[in-house]
């Protein structure tokens, strides 16, 4: 107990364990008279918070440590020789490195082609969403018409629907429309984002209104609002959907897998997991082209880590 | 201050708005594009799952009704029940490991009682990056019988494991992949919801004389309710939607006796590669429908649908 309670002032956020010190000291003056004086005490409570921060520190670093492991492996398996990716799979320190697994991804495999077509469908996931997603959410938040909250509410229950029962309608549709292998059929179905909607209605409606007001005073049309005032002001939820929304399709597999037929329109996700079904043994391309598409994405990251963390974040928290 | 007017006025001197700008008008420029692709890419969509699934092709185009066929014919599947069962396993293990863990490490990196814990934060996010294509090729290293997860073991004495090539070994293997890809993310869901615990309600259980443990258990841990239920839902949708890792394990064949068939490979499998687009639907709409329940099962038991 009385361990226990020399901890708590630690664990709270703020470094006021001074103040609570004393007061249950006081509290219960019977327990005073067996614990050493005050000077001590506190050095001793010192002493003990830091070997406290010492152990817990030391196990987050084991967690983190285990955590980076696969990138490890990525990296390292990508740089053994070729015969010798899965033949050493468990040996920890590589015994020669080689960049040649790379030359022979670029001599045997379109991969720059892959890459290009990750790229475009990013950006046409992106610019597309934001689009079709900002309109809708501004006559959402500020206009007044018929059914606006039914629509709202719609669009979000569906989100309860879970994709894969629309993969063979879609993949239907797409056949219908010619649209097959394009990269136009990847990216439509993006497009609705039910969770862009909903979060950039919350940031619209967080506007000040006297801003909207004022506009329409000077006789401005929604239009010019739209692109005058509302396009300027939602730019950092912008950028926020903007990651998510290309994070979402960079990474995506199972729709661009079945929209994608022939090689020279993969993305890197679909060229990856062609060159694991094809050449079972052929680990050296899938590490090095794994390698490829891991370290833009690495790379963004690094350049905005508060922007990643907290648009992904903003996902559970609803948008607030 | 100069007003504009937009249009003229009439004859009897009334405002007369131009088309586009007459309010509903306005309001249907702004809306149509995302209904349409709604419309069409999500609601057509389904209620076309939902009439596939009562249908067989026989070639893309050619439907023959076929009533409850393709539900009954899915009752006597053994396939599609081990491959629920696979997938309904994988999911309560995520479940188990996915909340309780992320919890406790958010709690932690907001104690005072570790250093720099905004870089361990990111650390443990960069899975959360990774493309699940890449995870499962990593992993068909790092958990190969030669691998690197076996010599790891070998240190304490542990025989190797065949972990992608044993059939009661394929779920716990997809489980520690998504342990490694979606803590992170669920450490930054839990840690905004911590944040927003008012600072005062710890300080009283202080001076109440509270530990660090019953405090995370009496505080923290009641007063994420809601994030824990969001979590928990997230967590059902991904995990019964289970497809990229056991697809680039094992491809649609479902790996070691079945043991690492999803049902959404399956449904791939049936669709893709036997092309019955129908019974493939049915599999689809069974899936759908034993989602939505458990979430709303969830849903209820957390009391969100009560009224406060």
């Amino acid at each position: 107990m009385s361990n226990e309670r020399e901890s708590y002032g630690h664990m709270t956020a703020e470094p006021h364990d001074r103040v609570v010190l004393a007061e249950p000291a006081e509290a219960e003056p019977g327990r005073r008279a067996d614990r050493p004086p005050l000077r001590h005490d506190r050095w001793h409570r010192a002493w003990t918070f830091r070997r406290k921060k010492i152990i817990t520190t030391a196990i987050v670093v084991v967690v983190a440590v285990a955590f980076l492991i696969p990138f490890y492996w990525l990296l390292i398996s990508a740089l053994r020789p070729a015969n010798r990716v899965f033949a050493d799979a468990g040996q920890f320190f590589p015994t020669s490195i080689t960049l040649s697994n790379f030359q022979a991804l670029f001599q045997e495999t379109p991969v720059l082609v892959w890459f290009a077509n990750s790229v475009i469908l990013a950006t046409g996931t992106v610019v597309g969403s934001l689009v079709v997603v900002t309109m809708a959410a501004y006559a959402l938040a500020k206009l007044e018409f018929p059914f606006r909250n039914a629509i709202f509410v719609g669009v979000l229950a569906s989100q309860m629907l879970p994709f894969h029962l629309l993969l063979i309608p879609l993949f239907v549709l797409m056949i219908n429309l010619s649209l097959i292998d394009t990269h136009l059929g990847v990216i439509l179905p993006t497009l609705a984002h039910a969770f862009g909607l909903f979060y950039m209605r919350q940031y619209i409606l967080g506007l000040p209104q006297d801003v909207f007001d004022a506009a329409r005073v000077d006789g401005a049309s929604e239009y010019r609002i739209f692109f005058g005032i509302v396009i300027p002001m939602v730019k950092p939820a912008m950028a926020t959907l903007a990651i998510i929304f290309s994070l979402e399709q960079w990474n995506d597999l199972l729709w661009p897998l079945i929209v994608m037929r022939s090689e020279e329109n993969y993305p890197l996700a679909v060229g990856i997991t062609s060159l694991v079904g094809l050449y079972r043994a052929r680990w050296d391309l899938v590490m090095t082209a794994s390698v490829i598409a891991v370290v833009p994405i690495m790379i963004l990251f690094f350049l905005m880590r508060k922007q990643f963390i907290n648009g992904l974040g903003k996902i559970g928290t609803g948008g607030k | 201050m100069e007003t504009i007017t937009i249009g003229g006025t009439d004859a009897k001197g009334r405002v007369k708005t131009p088309f586009f700008h007459r309010p509903y008008v306005v309001a249907a420029v702004f809306l149509l594009p995302f209904l349409i692709v709604f419309g069409v890419f999500r609601i057509w969509a389904v209620a076309n799952a939902v009439v596939m699934s009562f249908q067989e092709m026989e070639g893309i185009g050619v439907a023959q009704w076929t009533g409850f066929d393709n539900y009954l014919r899915l009752l006597s599947d053994s396939t599609f029940f081990t491959a629920l069962r696979n997938t309904a396993f994988y999911t309560i293990g995520t479940l188990l490991i996915l909340i309780p863990l992320p919890l406790v490490l958010a709690a932690v990196l907001r104690s005072p009682l570790v250093a720099r814990a905004s870089a361990f934060r990111s650390t443990i996010f960069l899975p959360v990056l990774t493309s699940l294509v890449v995870v499962g090729v990593v992993f068909s290293l790092l958990l190969a019988t030669n691998g690197l997860m076996n010599s790891f073991l070998d240190l304490f004495g542990v025989p190797p494991l065949r972990w992608l090539e044993a059939r009661n070994l394929a779920v716990p293997a997809m489980i520690l992949m998504a342990v490694w890809r979606w803590t992170g993310i669920n450490v930054i869901y839990f840690t905004t919801g911590l944040a927003n615990i008012p600072g005062d309600i710890y300080e009283s259980a202080s001076v109440d004389g509270a530990g660090a443990i019953r405090k995370f258990w009496n505080i923290s841990v009641p007063l994420s309710k809601p994030i824990i239920l969001f979590v928990t839902v997230l967590t059902i949708f991904g995990g019964m939607q289970l497809f990229v890792e056991p697809f680039i394990l094992w491809g649609t064949g479902g790996g070691p006796g079945q043991g690492g068939l999803s049902v959404v490979v399956y449904l791939y499998r049936t669709a893709f590669t036997s092309f019955s687009l129908g019974y493939a639907s049915a599999i689809g709409v069974v899936l759908a429908l034993i989602i939505i329940t458990l979430s709303l099962i969830v849903l209820r038991a957390f009391g969100f649908f009560k009224r406060d």
